[in-house]
């Protein structure tokens, strides 16, 4: 039997695997046997593969899919929401047609498909071959047609343009293969469903607020990957956390808002209810204490983002800059706005002072006794990633990339994180540490500030304790944002909100203010870093996609942690939010 | 306005007497919030509300689907959303007065927990009647000038935009019912197996939807409610592809308030077989081609016809959008039909002949008791269908006032009953056609035997068509051939014609139970009709796709469900 299956996966046109060792091959073979969405995926991968028939050959071929359970279940002012239990199984799969030179992916036509629909998108729940296949069956004829409209649509569209920039469409890859044996976490619903409701009544002693809630979600499950190189890649993927959020209005009727999040990648080990408690409590605190708080006013000069606001500035602007996407190929004249990075050709330039270093090294499970949540094993690709010196004495060394080849990078570094559009994947960073070779207290840096800014002519100097990010506003809230960036110049990529904005005057006292911006905050700014702190400070957050992260914006998410010292920026730009306010209601809130 | 269909069988059945109780923590919950936003927003605000009014709709529930043995979808959640509507100005204007065509929509549904917990539901509500109120006085502020800048049309220029009526105080017990998703996971599982026997389709699906809807209603005015009904459907469906690029595919439905009367397993199997013979079948039919002529719609696919091209214009709310066509704004009293047809609209009717109906409801969403309507009386047309905004002639409503949560009630259809004074058998109307074939010297005729949905363009602008999609058509022969199957033929004409042309109807009224979606979201409904003779309809051919079937071989193996 385990032979027939051995066979069946080589002579369906299937590369044949690169590893030699038997002992792989017997371990392939017995995941085969074992586990029917695995045979399913590479059964119809092998027919895939030989598809030819519309004029066009299948080169590659590759299909993803989840299989996750989801509990989730939420609350407001000690009343729950119903929980939920999900199980869904999306799959991806992806046909090359043409050759790695040029191929269907990277167009505004990858994925376009104007034909009748048979497939959902998703496997059947339960464990039936059949079923499997035929689902997969119909995805990949799908997959097929899409890609043979698609590369000759794209051929179209270049045939009276001469591209400034001729880069091939495809890198090679190692194949590899990762099979993990299911371990999950014994996670007690009924128990979080209680700790959620009371969490929720945390809100109850701040009446004012005008609304909040509690949120527990726990996914856990198998991440599946196979590719025609020979990747086959079945890895645990499993997520916990925990939210809070909090909105009101200030007395002029500025609306304020903040939330957290605690996430764990071992559901069985989410932090304990102290930690927990104390997180929901510091929402309800600075939302009560933003909203009694003065509207700050324009300030131009030195800011010393703090603790983790420094680990969230390098999340959200390098976090998403150093992975360049190329613009996808369009009609003459009709460009697709698809935000462009800002490292892109910046490769040998100075990007940060040269007393800084960027290490990206998705390999660490834990810093300091404290587990990281950018640890993983192989990537969307199937690629392999390993430690990258991102950042070198403050030079751009190299970029966090796919097998999607962009210049100045010679191949993949296994940083496929986030599906994305046009048959690519979108990098994302693992595990960042920022490095600072000269650093001084903490208290050192506060001084500094101040003093710097009394040189200026300000009475006060600025540190910002929290940025919103991942943000926790809804989507009108990053309208505005990228509204206001568009109109101070910061090209239209709306800036992280600022939440914790202290002004600290020179005989220590500080004032907490709301309702400043950052008025365009981009990879520029870092370049004028004067000095760094010498304790480590660690945030973690789930990414997925969405500008600034949006809080619940994307069904797929990566965990990402930043480990940074608190930093001092030599001159920011903050203006007060230029929005509208809202009148408050005429009728006070129930008592 | 698109239908989703399903089949049945007749005879009938009404809602139950009233029933009293101490009110539903709910129900106390909201009036209490409501009461005193009213009070304050009354004393404080500028325009201040005539009327508030907070609906919740509490849906719990789920969906089963099976394809090939095997469990494709499984979801089961418990929901609440809770609109609020607030109306500024007077009943003679408020911010609900109709412009031009604009659907006003102060409702965005927020979410409530499902627990009865007081300061958390009071504060949505709260948030909610804040956001409501700002929107309605915003609202009021560009009628009171957009009004003065425009002429309205003499015979709505009086009307009030929402009428009188009294409130009503009801709370209806909604007992769970007893239901194991697992057990009928594993029958979908069995039943859409079978669809293996079939090896020319290219999808198949077997699901189970349930339903538990508790729907509760306090307003200003003083209505307190609380009712709700259960609702559960099975539906099979399959689609493969023509050779020509046509999608075919064909649905069965059964729809029931208990799960108790969901059909048998061995009536399900047979509909899972007969749905994959006649796809089956269809694919080597023959394509339709362009004709008119005389032919009979079964009771079900009669029932769509009549859902689009009447029930839709029989919707009051209709008459005060000068965009609309307004097809029967000048025939109250005056014949719509032929003489031998009465259509009577009953959302107090649960059950006809052993099925249950999905437009029951024992009070609208403005909270108007349930009433039993006749809209056309021997042909001749005598009332709309109403909610609480008046038209010309019928100042108040008769508790159609409809939405899905989220939307904002108008007028809609329930359960449409078609009644014929002409009725034959079965064999008698075949032979009537048979004689019009003849008399109208035509090739043939055609049997319209399953339709779905379809579409009506009632405003104006728009050509005034129809068209309702059929899924097995026969041509009919008056020569003593077999009836023909035929495929990717579109019911097309327009609607006042078609009125006039029913020759006679059967005797054997079906049920038809879909869900209608209109201007204020999807609703349940049906329509109870017999077969219709009609001497004239009209078909295109279905235009063709240049989409191939899939490629490869279908995966072959064994189903083990």
């Amino acid at each position: 039997m385990k032979r027939i299956l051995l066979l069946l996966f080589l002579t369906a046109g299937m590369a044949a695997p690169q590893m030699q060792d038997a002992a792989v091959q017997a371990k392939i073979q017995a995941a085969f046997a074992s586990d029917p969405i695995l045979r399913a995926m590479a059964e119809e991968l092998g027919r895939a593969r030989q598809l030819r028939s519309l004029g066009e050959a299948v080169y590659f071929g590759e299909v993803s899919a989840d299989d996750a359970e989801s509990f989730s279940v939420s609350a407001t002012l000690g009343a729950l929401f119903a929980p939920q239990r999900a199980s869904l199984r999306p799959v991806r799969p992806l046909l090359r047609v043409g050759a790695p030179n040029f191929d269907n992916t990277g167009s505004v036509f990858s994925d376009f498909f104007p034909g009748t629909r048979f497939d959902s998108g998703l496997l059947p729940l339960d464990n039936s071959l059949l079923a499997l296949r035929h689902a997969l069956w119909l995805a990949f004829d799908r997959a097929y047609k899409t890609a043979y409209g698609a590369l000759g649509r794209k051929a179209a569209a270049l045939r009276g343009v001469t591209q400034s920039e001729v880069l091939p469409d495809f890198w090679p890859a190692t194949p590899v293969v990762v099979l993990e044996t299911p371990a999950r976490a014994r996670v007690d619903d009924a128990a979080w469903t209680q700790r959620v409701r009371q969490l929720s009544a945390v809100f109850a002693a701040f009446p004012s607020i005008a609304s909040s809630g509690v949120e527990f979600q726990v996914s856990q499950g198998m991440s599946y990957y196979l590719n025609t190189d020979g990747s086959v890649v079945r890895v645990n993927d499993r997520i916990a956390y925990l939210r809070v959020r909090a909105v009101t209005q200030a007395p002029d009727g500025m609306v304020i808002y903040d939330g957290d999040s605690l996430e764990t990648v071992d559901p069985g080990r989410m932090p304990q209810e102290p930690e927990l408690r104390q997180a929901v409590e510091a929402v309800a605190k600075n939302v009560d204490a933003l909203a009694a708080a003065p509207m700050g006013q324009s300030y131009s000069g030195p800011v010393l983002l703090e603790g983790i606001a420094a680990a969230q500035a390098f999340g959200e602007v390098f976090g998403s800059n150093l992975g360049v996407t190329r613009r996808p190929v369009a009609e003459p004249g009709r460009q697709v706005p698809v935000p462009a990075s800002e490292l892109e050709g910046r490769l040998g330039l100075r990007v940060l002072p040269d007393w800084m270093d960027l290490i990206d090294d998705p390999g660490q499970r834990e810093f300091g006794g404290r587990p990281l949540l950018g640890f993983y094993l192989v990537d969307l690709d199937g690629v392999r990633p390993q430690r990258l010196a991102v950042v070198e004495k403050g030079v751009l060394k190299a970029l966090l990339t796919t097998r999607q080849p962009v210049k100045g990078m010679d191949g993949p570094n296994g940083r496929s994180r986030l599906p994305g559009a046009f048959g690519l994947k979108i990098p994302r960073i693992s595990n960042l540490f920022v490095q600072a070779a000269m650093t001084e207290s903490e208290a050192a840096l506060k001084k500094r500030l101040v003093d710097l800014a009394v040189q200026m002519g300000r009475e006060y100097g600025i540190v910002i304790r929290k940025l919103d990010f991942p943000s926790f506003g809804s989507i009108e809230d990053l309208r505005q944002s990228a509204a206001q960036a568009g109109r101070s110049g910061g090209a239209g990529r709306p800036a992280p909100t600022p939440i914790l904005v202290y002004r600290v005057y020179p005989d220590g006292r500080e004032e907490l203010v709301r309702g400043l911006r950052l008025r365009s905050f981009g990879t520029r700014q870092f370049r004028d870093i004067l000095a760094a702190g010498d304790r480590l400070h660690q945030f973690d957050y789930l990414d997925n996609g969405a500008p600034l992260a949006l809080t619940g914006a994307g069904n797929f998410v990566v965990g990402c942690s930043v480990v940074s010292p608190s930093l001092l920026f030599e001159e920011l730009d903050l203006e007060p939010a230029t929005a509208d306010l809202p009148k408050p209601p005429i009728v006070p809130p129930p008592q | 306005m698109v239908l989703i269909a399903a089949a049945g069988l007749q005879s009938g059945s009404h809602a139950s007497g009233l029933q009293q109780g101490p009110a539903p923590a709910l129900v106390s919950i909201l009036a209490e919030e409501l009461d005193r936003n009213f009070r304050i927003l009354g004393e404080k605000a500028e325009p201040k509300p005539y009327y508030i009014c907070y609906r919740a709709a509490e849906i719990e529930g789920g969906t089963l689907a099976a394809a090939l043995g095997s469990v494709a979808q499984r979801d089961i959640s418990r929901r609440r959303n809770l609109d609020v509507t607030v109306r500024v100005g007077t009943p003679k204007m408020d911010n609900f007065h109709l412009l031009k065509g604009e659907r006003p929509r102060f409702t965005a549904s927020a979410a409530l927990p499902v627990e009865d917990v007081r300061p958390a539901i009071a504060r949505i509500a709260w948030r909610e009647t804040d956001r409501a109120w700002r929107a309605a006085a915003q609202r009021l502020m560009q009628l009171e000038s957009a009004v003065k800048m425009r002429t309205e049309s003499p015979e709505t220029a009086d009307l009030p935009d929402f009428s009188d009526e009294p409130p009503s105080v009801s709370f209806l017990e909604v007992p769970p019912q007893k239901f194991s998703p697992d057990e009928w996971a594993a029958k979908l599982r069995k039943w859409s197996a079978i669809f293996a026997e079939f090896p020319l389709l290219v999808s198949s699906s077997i699901t189970l939807q349930w339903q538990r809807e508790i729907r509760t209603l306090v307003s200003s005015e003083g209505a307190r409610l609380q009712h709700g009904r259960h609702f559960y459907r099975i539906m099979i469906s399959a689609a493969a592809k023509g050779y020509d690029g046509n999608d075919l595919t064909l649905f069965e439905s059964f729809d029931a308030d208990d799960a108790a009367r969901l059909p048998r397993d061995a009536a399900v199997e047979q509909a899972v077989r007969k749905v994959g013979a006649q796809l089956t079948a269809l694919l080597r039919a023959k394509p339709a081609e362009p004709w008119v002529g005389p032919a009979i719609l079964s009771g079900p696919a009669a029932g769509v016809f009549f859902h689009e091209i009447f029930g839709h214009r029989i919707e009051g709310h209709r008459l005060r959008d000068e965009t609309e066509g307004q097809t029967f704004a000048n025939s109250v009293g005056k014949p719509v039909l032929p003489e031998f047809l009465t259509v009577v609209s009953d959302p107090t009717l649960r059950r006809t002949a052993g099925v249950d109906l999905n437009g029951w409801y024992a009070f609208d969403d403005e909270g108007v008791p349930a009433q039993r309507v006749t809209v056309v009386e021997n042909g001749i047309l005598r009332n709309f269908l109403m909610s609480r905004l008046p038209v010309p002639g019928f100042p108040r409503s008769n508790g159609h006032g409809r939405a899905q949560p989220g939307f904002e009630p108008l007028s809609r259809q329930s359960n449409l009953v078609v009644e014929s004074a002409k009725r034959v058998s079965r064999a008698e109307l075949r032979r009537l056609l048979e004689a019009e074939i003849r008399r109208q010297n035509k090739p043939y005729g055609l049997f319209f035997e399953r339709v779905t949905g379809g579409f009506t363009r009632t405003r104006r602008g728009g050509l005034q068509a129809f068209t309702v999609i059929p899924l097995l058509v026969y041509r009919v022969y008056a020569d003593g051939r077999p009836d023909e199957l035929i495929r990717g033929a579109d019911i097309v004409g327009t609607p006042l014609a078609s009125f006039s042309k029913i020759l006679a109807t059967g005797d054997e009224p079906e049920v038809f139970n879909g869900y209608c979606g209109a201007e204020s979201g999807n609703v349940p409904v049906s329509v109870v009709a017999p077969a219709l003779l009609v001497a004239e309809i009209e078909i295109q051919r279905q235009p063709e796709s240049k989409d191939i079937p899939p490629i490869l071989p279908r995966p072959q193996g064994e189903v083990r469900p």
